[in-house]
């Protein structure tokens, strides 16, 4: 197993304060019936042995207070003395002598528990009753935090989890919505998610949950993700070089995984904010061999929007279900999700609609195989999105697509200081459009097709002493499209370096390829243009240093270099995707810096400062200009304080520079470039936890934009020759409850 | 281990190796450098080639036009000067006798609208006059028959009156007399060889001099509308006579004779539209009410005889008239709903109402189709369909224009050939394709994308093409037309000007650059229509 490969790093923060326990082992323990010391004088007769006391047990449950999780490893002392710590199952079965005790429970980011309890006699029959302990999740303060760290040396990247994916100030509780405070990342247009990565289009940036790639990741308008928060454990965001075990995108990688359900109880937790409602259930089966978790939203933002916006409807669901069991040596897990949106427009000549929606099903197995780690996989797909908003597509349209995409994977250490990781993966895809205008038919995007995608992966991860380490990767990919087929050579290397101390310097370089994509990418509308516009692939580098500060901060700068080759929107205003020039092909090339100084989540004070200075350009009519996404800074400060009593508040304080936008004279006959303004905003947010025995709740008040700022979103000039600059200055507020049990 | 940082290095610099570098090749002369750079066009100046164009120094600013100088290149030698400086956009160039043109600099606001300096020069960068603190100006060009040369040449120029909205008019023969009248308050017209009419003082009197220095002859007052028959006799008004006794005005429409200034109103309620003299005929029409149909006139001025003809229902009102061909009697009423009827006054019934609406019909050359634009009622823009009907109206229309394309207002020609309809047609809102058509057999052909200004032969269309929605350049090129292979002249072209087989056209990157300015090429193979 990988994890049994790398080094297994237990950061379980000692405690500031000696706990209980230390000092009991520090001290002196006293006896619990100590004996009297020898009496020099001689005894006046043989003393009777004492008699022995009455043994009995105390037997207990540990759980965390609210969630009921039971906590494995918890340290049981009896009087001050350690007596042991529970099991997989969170018991402890201590025998000891029938009377009163002082029973002591630690566990790290844990309030200490200290009770007193009689022990009896065992009872004949049914044994000593099973007693629950309840330990109270630490709410304020600095947290232990135990996680054991298998460092991916391949490629850089920023990985969140817990309250970091899902209490983001600005993000609303979205997972996903947290790159935007990442550096490398620019939001096109605050507050629409949709993200250019180092410079590239956003189109170009993969999201993929278990292995699986995600063809839409956001609801329609501001909607949220199409995966429920509370479904995944955790963010890997690759801003470039990802490893070769991903593919086909030539930009960044977000990668998440999802939560593996427990395997102890019916878990369930249940939210509610202004827009949706949604919930996850997760059981075991089969006596804890697998379990079930099951989880589901619906917006009513249809209702509300309906209220406010009498001509238009909007609506989204998403599900998703996880199931997993053992099997052989290994795991099976299958994994559905889906999601759907629809926006409906009751204009005078009718209705007209928008509409997308994908399902995803997933096999997968996981397990260990002649001293390797396998996984194999498969997903199979629908896709469907249709429109008839004229205003956006010119005429109805709408195309189905399915897919079937098999993988596999195998990690192995060959030696001591060299691991090797290869695999497969594959994607063929049957596309059905269909627009009312036979003429569309001629571009390959409204053509019936038949795509096959399909790549190898090979990585070496060379270890030198502790201080080097060589990751050198290639990857194959192949395209087929309409009989033309494209082969993509894609190497990798990774090298990390530490001169000394807690200091990395880094670099990576690699080449990547991907089919011809809309700038962001709707279900349906993909693998596409292979004659026409080749592939894309960009050309990468970065190098960069990550510096350790104790405990309490990490930094970490890199530089990056891409050379692009992509299929550019034509035009920015371009929004008619039956346009048979709506893409074309360009060069380009991005480069810059990111500094990322962290805190982690473990402090009462957390977050991070994300700096990014960039520089996006694009070959047009043979010129090199600033590409639609070069915003030259970006700032995020990104800070929450966890108060006492289950209180905390974050805040978020965003700056980007403006991007470059075309604005034409009173006559359109000519087009100035300027900046669109700066743009900042501070997000607030406030959350308090109640925790009861049996369940825990979440409540939360979350700002965003409170300083009103006016997002600028078009710029004409007039034709009395001022400019005259549209958009919106709104704060968008998030109320919501969640509760778990 | 010494090894790593320099792995470090190369795995750097193997990425940032090869930065792009923009292309700067164009096949041509650099004329005039400079990214403000805009209408491009030939002058003839004994005999050899100019291009003049514009340098823009001032967008439009409340209050206030926009501004540019005006230069002028030499062709061959490439030998420029400015023309005029701080021209103002406000008021059009304009041309005169000898070779003088006129222009208005130096713009500023009034208290009651803009002046500037009225600069006649010659296209040798000679200033010939300056006069301040003009408001406006017009010119009246006689022509030789044969040489269609300009022969004399008058115009006027307004100046302001202190503390009013009327002006003064100088008056300038081509002799150089000038004459100042007062209180000019509307329009001011031309006639040949020396008359003009113009409207002067608070009433609105309609006068006329009849030669440059005749006096001024008061025709009627409370005019606010003119239409001269060609021979000066008569007059249609459109006037407003204050009330009787205070009360309202009422608009109305009248005959003027002008040399009695005897007047007779025209036959009608509601004279709304005025379609022109035909003949001793003036044509207009009447809108319909409720429960009555709109009336065609045609009133003889001479014999006050009115022929009327009621429009059956389906019609509001008759805004132009199309004659089908010099062939036929017959034309094509259209009435201010783009609906249609056929006129035919020997025929019975006169007017036959067409079910259909359109934009822009027009016959062919031939009389034999009707072409038009069919309306799409959810475009915002007058666009549609292009149909083509046989003008007999027996055969079912069909649809030229690709499906799905909107063709728009106007959007459409003929051309001498095997495809004589030209048409351009838009997909979605941005640039439009250029297609060769025939009308006969509705095969199409599309020869050009994203077209924004071109030259168009049976053979070949020169001009700028694939235009960017939002840079407002494209390619300069030119294409074959039975063949469609492409030539690309040059990138990024915002504008171009042809003559024969010279090209100037404007050049204007995204960024500024040493590309941007006017350029110069030769097409060498192209004949000399490639500038019909």
């Amino acid at each position: 197993m990988r994890l049994l490969l790398l080094i297994a790093v237990l950061r379980a923060q000692a405690p500031q304060v000696p706990t209980a326990v230390e000092r009991a082992a520090a001290e002196p323990v006293p006896a619990v019936d100590p004996v009297p010391a020898a009496d020099p004088a001689p005894a006046p007769a043989a003393p009777l042995p004492p008699a022995p006391k009455p043994r009995g047990r105390m037997r207990g449950l540990v759980v965390a207070k609210g969630v009921r999780d039971a906590l494995v490893g918890v340290s049981v002392a009896i009087d001050a003395v350690p007596a042991g710590e529970t099991d997989v199952t969170g018991r402890f079965d201590i025998e000891l002598d029938q009377g009163g005790h002082r029973l002591l429970l630690q566990f790290p980011g844990y309030d200490p528990l200290e009770v007193a309890a009689d022990v009896g006699p065992d009872g004949a029959a049914g044994g000593v009753p099973e007693r629950t302990f309840r330990l109270v999740p630490r709410q304020s303060g600095e947290r232990y935090e135990s996680v054991i760290i298998a460092p991916d040396l391949q490629a850089p990247k920023t990985s969140l989890r817990g309250a970091e994916i899902t209490r983001t100030p600005g993000s609303f509780g979205d997972p996903f919505r947290t790159i935007e405070s990442l550096p490398g990342v620019s939001q096109v247009v605050w507050p629409l998610s949709i993200y250019a990565i180092r410079g590239a289009n956003p189109g170009n940036t993969g999201f993929i949950v278990d292995g699986v790639r995600l063809p839409g990741l956001f609801h329609f308008a501001l909607g949220p993700s199409v995966i429920h928060p509370f479904f995944l454990q955790q963010i890997d965001f690759y801003p470039g070089g990802y490893p070769a075990r991903y593919g086909r995108y030539i930009s960044g990688i977000v990668a998440a995984r999802t939560q593996t359900p427990g395997t102890d109880r019916v878990h369930a937790s249940a939210d509610a904010r202004l827009f949706d409602a949604g919930g996850i259930v997760a059981a075991p089966w089969d006596e804890g061999r697998g379990a079930v978790a099951v989880a589901g939203r619906y917006s009513y933002t249809g209702l509300l929007f309906s209220n406010l916006q009498k001509n238009a409807d909007l609506g989204y669901w998403d599900y998703q279900a996880r199931a997993h069991h053992t099997l052989g040596p290994g795991r099976v897990t299958a994994f559905a999700f889906g999601s759907s949106d629809e926006l409906a427009l009751n204009l005078d000549d009718g209705r007209q609609v928008a509409r997308s929606q994908f399902h995803r099903l997933d096999l997968r197995w996981d397990g260990v195989l002649a001293g390797g780690r396998v996984t194999v996989a498969a997903v199979g797909g629908r896709d469907t999105s249709a429109a008839s908003i004229k205003q956006l597509n010119n005429l109805p349209i709408r195309a189905q697509g399915w897919s079937f995409a098999p993988r596999a994977g195998y990690l192995r250490p060959l030696a001591s200081w060299l691991d090797a990781e290869a695999g497969v993966d594959g994607e063929v895809q049957w596309f059905r459009p269909h627009s009312d205008r036979p003429d569309v038919e001629q571009q390959d995007l409204f053509r019936q097709r038949r795509v096959l995608s399909g790549g190898g992966y090979l990585t070496m991860e060379a270890r030198a002493g502790s201080r080097l380490v060589v990751s050198p990767g290639m990857r194959v990919d192949a395209f087929v499209e309409k009989g033309i087929t494209k082969y993509e050579p894609e190497p990798r290397l990774q090298v990390r370096f530490r001169p000394g101390g807690d200091v990395w310097l880094k670099a990576t370089a690699g080449r990547f390829a991907q089919m011809a994509s809309l700038p962001v990418s709707i279900p349906g509308f993909e693998g596409f243009g292979l004659d026409e516009f080749g592939t894309q692939t960009s050309l990468q580098g970065s190098s960069g240093v990550e510096v350790g500060l104790g405990e309490y901060l990490s930094v970490d700068a890199t530089g990056f270099f891409q050379r692009l080759r992509l299929t550019d929107l034509r035009s920015t205003f371009a929004t008619d995707i039956t346009k048979e020039d709506l893409l074309e092909v360009r060069d380009g090339e991005s480069y810059g810096a990111e500094l990322l100084i962290r805190r982690p989540s473990r402090h009462r004070l957390n977050g991070w400062i994300a700096y990014t200075l960039s520089w996006s350009q694009r070959l047009v009519e043979g010129q090199l200009v600033p590409s639609d996404w070069d915003q030259r800074h970006i700032l995020n400060v990104v800070g929450s304080y966890r108060f006492d009593r289950g209180w905390s508040a974050g805040a978020r304080v965003h700056y980007n520079t403006g991007r470059p936008y075309p604005v034409y004279d009173q006559r359109s006959t000519r087009v100035d470039y300027m900046r669109i303004p700066d743009f900042y905003q501070l997000d607030l947010r406030g959350d308090k936890r109640f925790v009861f025995d049996r369940y825990v709740l979440d409540v939360y008040l979350e700002l965003v934009n409170t300083t009103l700022t006016r997002q600028i979103v078009d710029i004409k000039r007039t034709p009395d020759g001022t400019l005259d600059r549209k958009g919106f200055r709104i704060v968008l507020p998030s109320i919501g409850v969640h509760a778990e049990w | 281990m010494k090894l790593a940082p320099l792995a470090l290095l190369l795995v750097t610099a193997a990425a940032v190796a090869g930065c792009l570098q923009s292309d700067a090749a164009i096949d041509g002369r650099l004329l005039f450098s400079g990214r403000q750079i805009e209408k491009a066009g030939f002058v003839i100046i004994d005999g050899r080639s100019h291009v003049t164009f514009e340098d823009r120094i001032a967008h439009a600013s409340p209050g206030k036009s926009g501004a540019a100088n005006l230069w002028i290149t030499d062709w061959e030698t490439g030998e420029k000067c400015r023309l005029v400086a701080n021209k103002s956009d406000r008021w059009h160039l304009d041309s005169g006798k000898d070779g003088l043109r006129f222009a208005i600099k130096n713009e500023r606001t009034t208290a009651t609208g803009a002046v500037g300096t009225l600069v006649r020069f010659t296209m040798g960068c000679e200033d010939f006059e300056a006069i301040e603190d003009v408001s406006g100006y017009g010119v009246s060009n006689l022509f030789d028959d044969k040489t269609r040369a300009i022969v004399s040449t008058r115009f006027y120029y307004k100046t302001e009156l202190p503390g009013s909205r009327l002006t003064n008019l100088h008056l300038r023969n081509d002799a150089g007399d000038e004459r100042v009248i007062e209180k000019l308050s509307g329009l001011v017209q031309f006639t040949e060889p020396d008359g003009l009419y113009m409207i002067l003082g608070e009433d609105r009197t309609l006068v006329r001099l009849a030669a440059h220095d005749a006096p001024i002859e008061t025709l009627r007052t409370h005019v606010t509308r003119m239409q001269l028959r060609g021979d000066e006799k008569y007059a249609i008004l459109g006037v407003a006579d204050p009330g009787a006794m205070g009360g309202p005005v009422v608009p109305k429409a009248i005959v003027l004779k002008l040399d009695d200034k005897s007047e007779r109103p025209l036959p009608g309620k509601n004279p709304s539209y005025w379609l022109g003299f035909w003949g001793a005929e003036f044509a207009y029409s009447e809108a319909a009410t409720g429960g009555t149909g709109a009336r065609l006139h045609f009133f003889n001025v001479d014999t006050a005889a009115d022929r009327v003809y009621v429009i059956p229902a389906g019609l509001a009102d008759v805004t132009a008239a199309v004659p089908r061909s010099s062939k036929h009697a017959e034309s094509l009423l259209i009435d201010s709903q783009g609906r249609l009827a056929l006129f035919d006054a020997a025929a019975e019934p006169a007017v036959r109402i067409l079910n259909l609406r359109a934009y822009s019909p027009s016959y062919t050359p031939d009389g034999k189709f009707l072409l038009y634009v069919k309306p799409d009622t959810s475009a915002t823009e007058l666009e549609g369909e292009l149909v083509v009907q046989d003008a007999d109206f027996k055969q079912p229309p069909r649809v030229i224009s690709p499906v799905g394309a909107s063709v728009q207002n106007g959007g459409f020609f003929f051309i001498l050939g095997a495809e004589p309809l030209v048409f351009w047609a838009h997909f979605g809102r941005d640039a439009a394709n250029l297609y060769y058509s025939n009308h006969e057999t509705g095969a199409v052909r599309r020869v050009a994308r994203g077209i924004r200004e071109v030259t168009v032969t049976p053979r070949r269309i020169i001009g700028v093409v694939r235009v960017s929605e939002q840079d407002l350049v494209g390619d300069l090129v030119q294409i074959d037309a039975q063949t469609l292979d492409s030539t690309r002249l040059a990138r990024s072209v915002s504008d171009v000007s042809i003559y024969g087989s010279q090209i100037a056209f404007i050049v204007r990157g995204r960024l500024s650059s040493e590309r941007d300015g006017l350029w110069a090429t030769t097409l060498k193979e192209i004949k000399t229509d490639a500038g019909n």
